[in-house]
């Protein structure tokens, strides 16, 4: 796997690991690794780039998204404590 | 709970390089940097804890391919490491870094991890 698209699943990893709640949270994570998992042997280079795209579209939504839930307060799940 | 706590204890901050009337403090400007012993430590356990690598032995020379890792669960790993630590291990870092020892090393020159 090339280094750009390593770099692009830390970021993900990274951002998804900011959420709040944890069900949010929970699902990024496993979300973006199941999603590169399933795309790891993907050698066509028109599909890769079509993928590259809509994770880093996927980013600038986590982005949104892990601000937006920063903003509101939560209680801590029974299995969180 | 008992982790944080343990980790209270342990880090440098609190272990005292005056006393004075039975006060213990830590001089301003004095090094507060981990130890190697605890940075070593913590990282194998980081390690020890990802599930694919539950039930095997790591010690600091391994590498993450001899613990059956791929680029992925490297990565899974380094930003375990990184949110452990308080850091970010930039980019360019984070591409070379394929050992334990690398990790460790990369932390040990990293004055901000706690």
């Amino acid at each position: 796997m090339s280094n750009k698209t390593l770099q692009l699943y830390r970021q993900l990893i990274r951002e998804s690991k900011k959420f709040k709640s944890y069900n949010f949270k929970e699902y990024s994570i496993r979300r973006v690794s199941l999603g590169f998992r399933e795309n790891k042997n993907v050698k066509n280079s028109e599909e890769l780039d079509k993928l590259y795209k809509s994770a880093e579209e996927n980013l600038q939504m986590l982005k949104r998204q892990t601000l937006i839930n920063s903003m509101y307060a939560h209680n801590k799940l029974v299995v969180e404590q | 709970m008992l982790r944080s706590l343990s980790k209270v204890l342990n880090s440098n901050m609190f272990r005292p390089t005056t006393s004075m009337n039975g006060y213990l403090y830590r001089n301003y400007g004095s090094d507060a940097r981990l130890g190697d012993k605890e940075i070593t430590d913590r990282v194998i356990e980081i390690v020890s804890n990802y599930d694919k690598v539950l039930g095997k032995t790591v010690s600091p020379s391994t590498t993450f391919k001899e613990l059956g890792l791929d680029s992925l669960d490297a990565a899974d790993v380094l930003v375990a490491v990184e949110e452990d630590f308080g850091i970010e291990i930039p980019d360019e870092e984070a591409d070379r870094i394929s050992s334990l020892k690398e990790t460790i090393d990369f932390i040990k020159k990293t004055p901000t991890a706690k």
